[in-house]
């Protein structure tokens, strides 16, 4: 992979002057045209205050409410929400395929929705996009597909064919160049969709549900391209998805929408290890170690005076103890402490997840009178160093 | 079958292709104009025209509604303006034509219509003019349709074209009009049937033939 990506930066950089839309030739000198700057002054993209509402046969849709926020350059910024809380609307009105009624997208400062369809075009061919269809064209071939922009572009044919060759190399594809979309597979449809949005050398890639319709294997190689070509290329990326372990797996920062509100929005690592909104925690629960079925059935809330056990729940949500969860500290809850389910997951150099752990009323409650440094006092004795939070999820009886 | 009998079949078959044929080429072409027309100033589409759109599709609606041999007869004018004369072959290309462009253009404009739109989105989304997306898009995701609607149609003309015989046109179907019906010449009327049921299978076959070849989908 990574000598393919070589050759593929190292033939775009020799055939880029020329073909790329943006440069002279064409260009407008007006404020419209469309220019990059010096990196890092500003954020790449700002979306203020953007409302869109449709009407529909039920009354209006409020698809976006009063949405605002910036995408730094270079960041793989994740949206996520249920279907239909206006994440697709988002993702489209950066490149303008969609205008929202107020508000406004800026790329670099310019602002989208007041372009014209020149100026447009210069600007959609600084965005690739792709989709969770893959939306390719049945009636070309692979490389047809990839080479459609820069044909539109007016390239000429020889560099169209030397990019498209260093983007299939770069995707792994270079074999099926001249196969019809309808031969592959999703995941390699998928890279045929990655290689014609990389094939004007964007600033911006969008990623509309692009592992959605993917089984597991092809998503994980997907993303890991994904994750590759923004670190090697620079490329910013926005992605939606309404899979929580999508955003896990490769953003560094989040937006959680719902009902077209933004609810939460930071870095990836503090939004699962301490989600604000109930619409954040339902979509992160598929992914955490919840309560097992069987054990939920035993748990009562008061032993009264019998034998039994306490189920606890350790959290750890990244920032007191990001390397992990020290051994030595669990220890502390004593050797008929029993680890019964749970996990950590390491995001973006934050260990966080949550431990299930069951032992007997009498030691743990020996544990929290001797307290002391490692479990707090007073009206934090639920505190423990050890984990981040702690709570007693119920108690499970004694066998008698 | 004695050579001048056989010649009256050679004439009547050239007849039928000429008048089909020449027909064909033109109605297919500006039908198909005509399809895409009627597609990129529909709402939402590419040009959204949605009063002109209204105005086109009914008239479309009007020449279909017509049937052939009243439109054969309406036309006469038209067809002295444009062929010089009202009778022969050359005369029944002219209504023939007139019949089959709203015709063709409502089966190509159906094949259009079933583009995925999220083809549409994407062409947008990579920087493409919307004459790129009609000619890249468009046109060759709905080809196999428009081939196979082409099929449809150059059939139905063979079936109008019997009736052209009402021009003096000739051909197959006024052959077996004239001696099969006519004169119970019942022997002419079943060989001419013969032939057509020939006709048609060869170009229903050679159509779908070339619309699988077209087609990538699967």
């Amino acid at each position: 992979m990574n000598t393919s990506l070589n050759t593929a930066l190292r033939i775009s950089a020799l055939i880029g002057v020329e073909a790329n839309p943006s440069t002279p030739a064409t260009d407008k000198p007006a404020a419209k045209a469309y220019t990059t700057p010096a990196a890092g002054v500003q954020p790449h993209l700002v979306f203020d205050n953007i409302s869109r509402q449709y009407p529909s046969p039920t009354g209006t849709v409020h698809a976006l409410r009063e949405v605002s926020f910036t995408v730094a350059r270079g960041e793989i910024f994740g949206i996520i929400g249920r279907s239909g809380a206006g994440k697709s609307t988002l993702l489209r009105s950066i490149n303008a395929l969609e205008i929202p009624d107020t508000g406004s997208v800026a790329i670099n400062g310019l602002k989208v929705g007041s372009l014209d369809e020149d100026a447009l075009v210069k600007l959609r061919r600084r965005v690739g996009m792709i989709f969770q269809h893959f939306n390719l064209l049945s009636a070309k071939t692979v490389r047809d597909n990839v080479g459609l922009p820069l044909r539109v572009a007016g390239v000429a044919p020889e560099q169209i064919r030397a990019r498209v060759d260093a983007l299939l190399d770069l995707v792994g594809l270079r074999d099926k160049a001249d196969v019809y979309p309808a031969k592959l597979s999703g995941g390699q449809k998928q890279r045929v969709g990655i290689a014609r949005a990389l094939v004007h050398e964007p600033e911006i890639l969008l990623c509309d549900e692009a592992t959605s319709a993917l089984d597991p294997e092809s998503t994980q190689s997907i993303l890991t391209l994904l994750r590759d070509i923004s670190s090697k290329m620079g490329l910013t990326i926005v992605l939606i998805t309404h899979d929580m372990a999508v955003i896990r797996e490769i953003c560094d920062r989040v937006l959680v929408l719902n009902h077209g509100q933004v609810v939460e929005q930071g870095e990836v690592w503090r939004v699962f290890g301490d989600p604000q909104a109930e619409a954040t925690r339902a979509l992160l629960r598929p992914l955490q170690h919840g309560l097992p079925a069987d054990l939920a059935a035993q748990l009562i809330d008061d032993l009264g005076n019998q034998a039994g056990d306490v189920l606890l729940s350790l959290r750890f949500n990244g920032s007191a103890h990001p390397q992990g969860v020290s051994l030595q500290q669990l220890a502390l809850l004593g050797p008929d402490a029993t680890l019964i389910h749970g996990g950590l997951d390491r995001i973006r150099g934050h260990a966080q997840g949550n431990l299930l752990v069951s032992l007997p009323v009498a030691s743990w409650e020996a544990i929290k009178i001797r307290g002391g440094s490692h479990f707090g006092g007073g009206n934090n004795n639920d505190r423990f160093q050890g984990a981040d939070f702690i709570e007693v999820l119920g108690y499970v009886p004694a066998r008698t | 079958m004695s050579l001048p009998a056989l010649n009256k079949y050679v004439q009547a078959f050239f007849e039928t292709l000429l008048m089909v044929g020449s027909s064909a080429l033109i109605a297919i072409s500006l039908g198909l104009v005509l399809a895409i027309v009627l597609t990129i100033t529909a709402r939402n589409s590419l040009y959204p025209k949605p009063r002109f759109h209204r105005g086109l599709s009914a008239t479309v609606n009007v020449f279909r509604a017509v049937p052939f041999i009243i439109m054969l007869v309406a036309l006469l004018p038209v067809t002295r303006f444009l062929v010089g004369t009202t009778l022969g072959t050359w005369a029944a290309v002219v209504p023939l034509t007139v019949n089959l462009i709203p015709f063709y253009a409502r089966i190509a404009q159906v094949s259009l219509n079933e583009v995925d739109p999220g083809l549409v989105e994407a062409a947008r989304a990579m920087g493409c003019r919307r004459w790129h997306i009609v000619r890249h898009v468009l046109l060759p995701e709905a080809l196999p349709g428009i081939v196979g609607g082409m099929t449809v149609s150059v059939i139905a003309m063979i079936n109008a074209s019997a009736m052209a015989g009402a021009v003096g046109a000739g051909g197959l179907g006024d052959l077996a009009i004239r001696y099969g019906y006519e004169r119970y010449e019942t022997r002419v009327m079943f060989e001419v049937i013969v032939i057509l049921i020939a006709l048609v299978s060869i170009i229903q076959l050679f159509g779908e033939k070339l619309s699988r070849r077209l087609d990538h989908k699967h």
